[in-house]
């Protein structure tokens, strides 16, 4: 059963070494950057044409304490999907097994004080029997331009941190069938490398909408 | 050599016919089927849009005329325009595009068939989602750019507005998936040997337009998404309160860069057709890709040019200027290069080369228009007027339909096995030609004269006849589309068999046969140029190859 030698033909090209799974993932999360981008320029154009910023009459946002502990989470749980990965190159399903749960939990956990922060600014009187809540610092939606682009960007980026999970458990329920393995899991790192992104973004939104609309003037101490 | 493996069917279904059960056609993730089934539906948008169009010129054949009213001529004009833009040019050039990129890389199929099946399935519903407007209460009627505060709810509470937005939001999502699976089909499945230099042009026109699209659909999706979100919920991203002239900052950057997502995969078919009707190289590959990419730089720097009335900083709209005047130099590039490649050729004149000829007379006055509107002074007083209609239409009928039917006249033997008709094509051509230019050349003077677009009707007496000779002439235009239709019916049952190659063509979709196995090749031939079949047809004459490139 001898099979006929062909030539080696000349110049074959090296292909890049990334599976097409992977380039579609890096590629579908350049139109992610656009999306993300788009917002960002929208409030940049608000910022400049708003003097100040934000608005009189809006309650202005605090980075701390939610949104500082929400990062740390956040952040995180990009920590654990990446040692998660890690171990499942490793061929320890074990080790993936875990740190891929945990970094579900965690972003559960984010999503969580994300709702928090939502329910606290548009709608305090549901949650009034919290006797830190104080109804008067409500800031509606449609209130002024800051509001409805900081509701708008942090929302956005609520629900893809709401899409990572659904892929992440969707990965999950994949990897209890047995279909990922040391060699094949181009899911779980195109899966993970879209959970880094929508970490990233949360990185520019806390800096730009938590940190600069705290500290407008710089940190100035005490 | 017995046991050479017969490649399995994988779609028995395939093997039927056009009018094979729908369910072949619902559940395929064939390239070439969802090809087709893209062609077929915006194709269909085409007509309905074209019938929209005659209805307008009826209108405005005469002065004071109420064929239809006003508000109903708005939402005409509105879904004249979204349609012929998002779904008939971009969609028919993203179907044509599924059909060949995958066979001229040498690939089996794209490298993800189901997204691209979901991406082609979304289309329908962005459609459905914008016609329902007609059955809820009237469709958008503020034009297809809907500009706030026409679209803003206190003005425009119909739910019109709504479902044009949804529309576009659908038909964003729908063009990034089909540019991620473009990109990477062609990235990562080319043949052997197929290295990125030797891609065909076309596949290059695809890498540009995909890349454009995925840059740009994004932002389109986001303006949508805000429009609809100060809809419902009263915020200030477009209000007074908050900025007006944001939302066309947004449209536009996704604005300009479509209408070269409309354009250059048609400049990529007419660097196919030119060379093998004139039966030599492409004049100047390397400068082609150049070009495409310049193109594709400058597009996404020029969009405030649609924006020279409301007020930007005068330095602002300098730079736009000047960025916008720049894209004639790769453009006027990529034009000498085909006149080069045609020059002292042996030419055939075929229903593509035709269309192709064609082309370049009348996209070429639509550039030269283009160059003229991009100066401010200019553009601002020519603004909202019907010059600048004249130029639209002669960069996008002119220039991206005109390739369209060079394309279908081009490709419909591989499609089919048979080769649309010559003497209606001919006919096709012509009539096309004359209506298309005594439709538009002289809006031009219309324009220039202060007759603005866009509204139901006029009052001024000498711009009659002017007037009721385009409508005739349109009506002329709609004839050839006629004429079209009845070819591809005719053809499609009695047409000539073409075989696998009826051109004589360079590349690797006339190496397969026609229409092509649904696995394309049965061995994927080896590549050594960017004209990997004509290598393979010199060397079985026995001349030299082709130098490698």
């Amino acid at each position: 059963m001898a099979v006929a030698v062909t030539e080696v033909p000349d110049r074959v090209p090296v292909y890049p070494r990334l599976s097409p799974g992977m380039m579609g993932m890096y590629i579908f999360l350049a139109s992610e950057v656009m999306f993300f981008g788009t917002l960002f320029a929208s409030y940049f154009y608000l910022y400049g044409s708003h003097q100040p910023w934000p608005p009189p009459g809006s309650h202005p946002v605090n980075w701390w304490p939610i949104p500082f502990f929400n990062s740390i989470i956040l952040f995180s749980s990009g920590a654990t999907c990446h040692v998660a990965h890690l171990g499942i190159q490793a061929g320890n399903r074990r080790r993936f097994f875990y740190w891929w749960v945990l970094t579900i939990v965690l972003g559960i956990g984010f999503e969580i004080g994300q709702a928090y922060e939502f329910v606290e600014k548009l709608a305090p009187q549901w949650i009034s029997f919290l006797p830190w809540v104080n109804p008067s610092d409500a800031m509606a939606f449609s209130a002024n331009p800051f509001a409805t682009a900081f509701f708008t960007m942090t929302g956005f980026h609520g629900l893809h941190v709401l899409g990572g999970l659904v892929i992440l458990c969707i990965l999950l329920w994949r990897f209890s069938k047995g279909q990922f393995s040391q060699r094949h899991h181009v899911g779980i790192a195109a899966g993970a490398i879209y959970w880094h992104f929508v970490d990233a973004v949360w990185a520019f939104l806390f800096v730009v909408l938590y940190l600069l609309v705290t500290f407008p003037n710089g940190y100035q101490g005490g | 050599m017995a046991t050479v493996a017969q490649p399995q069917v994988i779609d028995e279904a395939y093997e039927r016919s056009l009018w094979s059960p729908i369910t072949v056609w619902l559940t395929t993730t064939d390239h070439k089927l969802i090809g087709i089934m893209y062609m077929f539906t915006s194709f269909l948008a085409f007509l309905v849009a074209g019938i929209f169009a005659l209805i307008m010129r009826v209108q405005l054949a005469q002065p004071n005329l109420n064929v239809v009213d006003a508000e109903t001529y708005n939402q005409l004009v509105s879904a004249h325009g979204t349609t012929m833009i998002f779904f008939f040019v971009t969609l028919f050039l993203t179907g044509m595009a599924n059909y060949i990129v995958p066979i001229m890389v040498g690939a089996r199929d794209m490298a993800f068939p189901r997204v691209n099946a979901l991406g082609f399935w979304l289309v329908p519903v962005s459609i459905g989602l914008y016609y329902s407007g007609f059955f809820a209460g009237g469709a958008l009627n503020a034009g297809w750019t809907g500009y706030p505060p026409l679209t803003s709810k206190h003005f425009n509470p119909g739910l019109g507005v709504d479902f044009w937005t949804l529309s576009l939001i659908v038909w964003a999502i729908s063009g990034i998936m089909a540019s991620v699976n473009f990109l990477t089909t062609i990235l990562a499945l080319r043949a052997p040997g197929m290295t990125l230099l030797r891609l065909p042009l076309f596949v290059w026109a695809q890498i540009s337009t995909s890349l454009l699209l995925l840059i740009v659909g994004a932002p389109l999706a986001g303006a949508m998404i805000l429009t609809e979100i100060d809809r419902q919920f009263g915020t200030n991203f477009f209000t007074s309160a908050g900025r007006p002239v944001l939302y066309q900052h947004l449209f536009w950057f996704f604005g300009h860069p479509e209408v070269y997502i409309m354009i250059l995969p048609g400049f990529g078919m007419i660097s196919e057709i030119i060379p093998v009707f004139s039966r030599k190289r492409i004049f100047g590959y390397e400068s082609m890709v150049l070009a495409i990419f310049g193109i594709v730089f400058l597009s996404m720097g020029v969009w405030a040019h649609h924006m020279y009335t409301v007020g930007l900083n005068i330095y602002v709209e300098t730079m736009f200027m000047a960025l916008t005047a720049a894209i004639a130099v790769p453009t006027g590039i990529k034009f000498f290069n085909w006149m080069a490649t045609a020059w002292q050729g042996a030419i055939e004149f075929t229903t593509p080369m035709k269309f192709a000829f064609g082309f370049l007379a009348t996209f070429v006055i639509g550039g030269i228009t283009g160059v003229y509107l991009s100066a401010v002074p200019v553009d601002t007083q020519l603004h909202q007027s019907y010059y600048v209609v004249a130029h639209l239409h002669y960069v996008l009928f002119g220039g991206s339909v005109f390739t369209i039917f060079a394309g279908i006249y081009y490709w419909f033997p591989k499609w089919t096995g048979r080769l649309l008709n010559e003497r209606l094509g001919n006919w096709n051509f012509w009539t096309m030609l004359v209506g298309f230019n005594g439709t538009f050349l002289i809006m031009h003077t219309l324009g220039l004269d202060g007759m603005p677009r866009r509204i139901a009707t006029y009052a001024r007496e000498d711009w009659a006849g002017v007037n009721f000779f385009i409508t005739v002439m349109s009506f002329l235009l709609a004839f050839s589309v006629l004429l079209f239709v009845i070819n591809v019916l005719y053809s499609r049952k009695h047409g000539v068999i073409a075989g696998n190659d009826p051109w004589d063509g360079n590349t690797l979709e006339w190496a397969t046969t026609s229409p092509p196995e649904p696995y394309n090749f049965e061995r994927v031939p080896e590549v050594r140029s960017f004209m990997p079949l004509r290598d393979a047809k010199l060397a079985a004459a026995g001349s030299p190859t082709a130098s490698d490139h």
